[in-house]
């Protein structure tokens, strides 16, 4: 295997490696790992890959930290449960239409905030993902408010969602690696590292921001749409900021502009969560914890580290 | 005695030793999820923990059911769907347990019984009010808990016996509140179509409820119903006391979601408790089996409190499971829910028979005994609040003590 090299584009193409060699581990995995409830929290932490991944293209590629993934995935969800519950849409036209419904709340919201810098995005996106949480709680006539929708289902067999759900993961993990190459890619690192640069540069900021915002907003509502049709109930529990904290410390934990420490990150502590259960929100506290150590000791993540040993050895 | 007869002597005594411990059968395995920590509600989740283990611990002392201990498993769900999903899953498939009891908390219920239904597991529904846990129409789904319409029906009733003209419904946004207040609203146009009836939804996340209650001073409602849960309802109940919108003279507070059962209701609550009116499932004058009795005497004797309704019920869940498995001579999931839908239930509070009819009566023990009671001095006893109407009696409004 070629390691690292000094370029971007043969970083970015070595991550992609290392996370294609993770989804074949996963795809293997049921060989292994048996049962329903095993094979159910391994799918739940791809369903948080897919988050992480999302949040990473936004907040690890293009620097800017959005705080409603979560609540795009309860969007999604809800799109998917109301076409069926309301129209009874298939849910072959329901989870692209969350995908789009996704994107478009996005593209609204990302026209009032992205002009907005730092803490601002932050706290805009914050206070937007626990008004749409409110909002979907309290209309209790339209969306039956916490007691959550029913949602159909794909299919009855679990092995079938594992691989839905790996399926979707893949493309995802292909099209933010298309975006990345592309001159997209590069225009997203370049608002990050020097907004004021790329401006200068003739690249249109708001623009990229605006383009990245949809897409992984849009991702998000994939997420929450498939995960809607596996558990057969979306509710608005599934929008609780304590679900976007949790996408934050798998891609603090995992690496920041990553793909694979997206993946391993999500599987690693959610894993972990299901571990903890038993101490409840003890649970909470370690991953803060993690989350701080992390960020003060280990800001690349899991892959910064495995970067670092790898150049050791090398030099 | 040579080392030969010593040697033998001790593998005979080993063989002895061992022989009742790899005869002894498993515990039989019940699965409860129920939420231990926030976000959801920890003193439910304490006090189904609590009546599932003192009948447990007083079942095994008695030798178990069918010759085998009995043992719950706990899984804390957090009162998030997602986690009681996983929760119920794991107690399914891995923990392997026969049966399911616990459920306090209709999102959670709701999500739960899906697995419970895709597994054929039996689940016993011990605290999910909403009529929509039954509405699904699951065979493994069995309801000892009460629900939204004997609740809003009962109270229609009360309301429309007082002969009051305007009541206002403060309900909690969470379907228990708004499915309550709703249907206490279509309830009392059958029963009373002349009482002015609205409800005002309140979000129970709210400190301040100030807004609500002012305008009830100006032009006051005879009574206000509480379709609201702790802590929101403690918050509510004192501000209007201190605003003098209720209890008073001229309005009643009437609460339909059992606040004096909990735990916590005094420390809260002082002047704005007293006059309170409560629909409530649970009061010492009720009819009590012998073993809800022993229930009580237990709980008094492990925590110092007097027992409540939801730790009857959550031992009443166990019951059903372990009566079932007696019944049916067979922890086999199949053979535990026919048993269960079929056999004569003794229930801790009465005999209970599962409905078939569809709806919200699906396996739904219909005929859950209630009564309303009001609470005139603070930190008063249930035993010894003013029994407004005892079981299966009617409503007697003159015995209601207005404030001065």
């Amino acid at each position: 295997m070629i390691g690292p090299g000094p370029l971007w584009r043969d970083r970015l193409a070595f991550d992609m490696r290392i996370a294609v060699l993770v989804c074949v581990v996963l795809a293997v995995l049921p060989l292994v790992v048996q049962g329903p409830y095993a094979q159910g929290i391994i799918l739940v932490s791809v369903y948080f890959a897919i988050l992480s991944l999302a949040w990473n293209a936004l907040a690890g590629y293009t620097g800017q930290f959005s705080l409603a993934p979560a609540a795009f995935a309860m969007l999604g969800g809800y799109t998917t449960a109301l076409l069926d519950f309301y129209l009874k849409v298939p849910l072959f036209i329901g989870i692209p239409a969350a995908i789009i419904s996704t994107a478009l709340f996005g593209l609204v919201l990302g026209k009032l905030v992205l002009r907005l810098s730092g803490p601002y995005l932050s706290l805009t996106t914050l206070a937007f993902a626990e008004i749409a949480r409110v909002v979907v709680g309290n209309s209790h006539e339209f969306t039956r408010g916490d007691q959550g929708m029913h949602v159909a289902t794909l299919t009855d067999s679990r092995l079938g969602y594992y691989y839905i759900f790996l399926a979707a993961l893949v493309v995802v993990l292909v099209l933010l690696y298309a975006m990345l190459r592309s001159k997209l890619g590069r225009f997203m690192t370049a608002v990050r590292d020097d907004p004021v640069g790329a401006e200068s540069r003739g690249i249109n900021v708001v623009r990229v921001k605006m383009i990245v915002f949809c897409i992984s907003c849009a991702l998000c509502g994939l997420a929450g749409s498939l995960y809607g049709t596996f558990s057969q109930l979306v509710s608005p529990e599934l929008g609780l900021l304590q679900q976007t904290g949790l996408v934050l410390s798998m891609v603090v934990i995992g690496g920041m502009a990553s793909l694979t420490g997206s993946i391993v990150g999500a599987l690693l502590v959610y894993l972990g969560s299901e571990w903890l259960r038993s101490f409840g929100n003890w649970q909470v506290i370690v991953f803060a914890l993690l989350v701080i150590l992390f960020a003060r000791y280990v800001p690349g993540g899991l892959w910064g580290l495995m970067l670092d040993r790898l150049k050791g050895k090398r030099a | 005695m040579d080392i030969r007869t010593l040697r033998t002597l001790i593998a005979i005594g080993t063989a002895l030793a061992t022989f009742p411990a790899l005869a002894a059968d498993p515990p039989i395995l019940i699965g409860a999820s129920i939420t231990q920590s926030p976000p959801g509600s920890v003193v439910q989740g304490t006090q189904v923990k609590d009546g599932m283990e003192i009948l447990k611990d007083m079942v095994n002392a008695k030798g178990g059911i069918l010759g085998r201990q009995v043992k719950v498993l706990y899984e804390d769900n957090q009162g998030i769907p997602e986690k009681g999903r996983a929760a119920t899953e794991k107690l399914i498939t891995n923990d392997k347990v026969v049966a399911l009891a616990g459920g306090h908390q209709s999102s959670v219920c709701l999500a739960e019984i899906e697995v419970a239904h895709r597994y054929k597991v039996p689940y016993v529904n011990t605290n999910c009010w909403s009529d929509d846990v039954r509405k699904r129409g699951y065979p493994e789904v069995f309801n000892t808990s009460p629900y939204n319409t004997l609740v809003s029906s009962s109270m229609a009733t009360t309301l429309a016996a007082m002969g009051v003209k305007k009541v206002v419904a403060f309900a909690e946004n969470t379907d228990y509140g708004i499915g309550q207040a709703k249907l206490t609203g279509e309830l009392l146009k059958q029963k009373a179509p002349n009482i002015d009836y609205k409800y005002e939804t309140l979000d129970r996340s709210s400190k301040d409820f100030t807004a609500v209650m002012l305008p009830l001073r100006a032009n006051p409602p005879d009574v206000i119903v509480m379709s609201m849960l702790p802590p929101a309802a403690y918050i509510v109940m004192n501000q209007a006391y201190e605003q003098g919108v209720a209890p008073s003279a001229k309005t009643l507070l009437y609460d339909g979601g059992g606040l004096v059962d909990y735990p916590d209701f005094w420390q809260n609550v002082k002047e704005g408790g007293k006059h309170l009116l409560s629909f409530a499932l649970y009061h010492p004058a009720m009819p009590q089996t012998q073993l809800a009795k022993d229930i009580a005497a237990e709980y008094k004797k492990r925590t110092g409190a007097d027992i409540n309704r939801l730790v009857l019920q959550a031992a009443d869940s166990l019951h059903l499971v372990l009566e079932g498995i007696k019944s049916a001579k067979s922890t086999e999931p199949d053979k535990l829910a026919q048993a269960m839908r079929t056999m004569k239930f003794d229930s801790l509070r009465g005999v209970s028979n599962f409905s078939t009819k569809e709806g919200f009566g699906y396996q739904q023990w219909l005929d859950i005994p209630y009564v309303n009671y009001e609470v005139t001095e603070i930190k008063q006893p249930v035993g010894q609040t003013v029994m407004l109407q005892a079981p299966g009696q009617k409503f007697d409004t003159s015995k209601i003590v207005r404030p001065k």
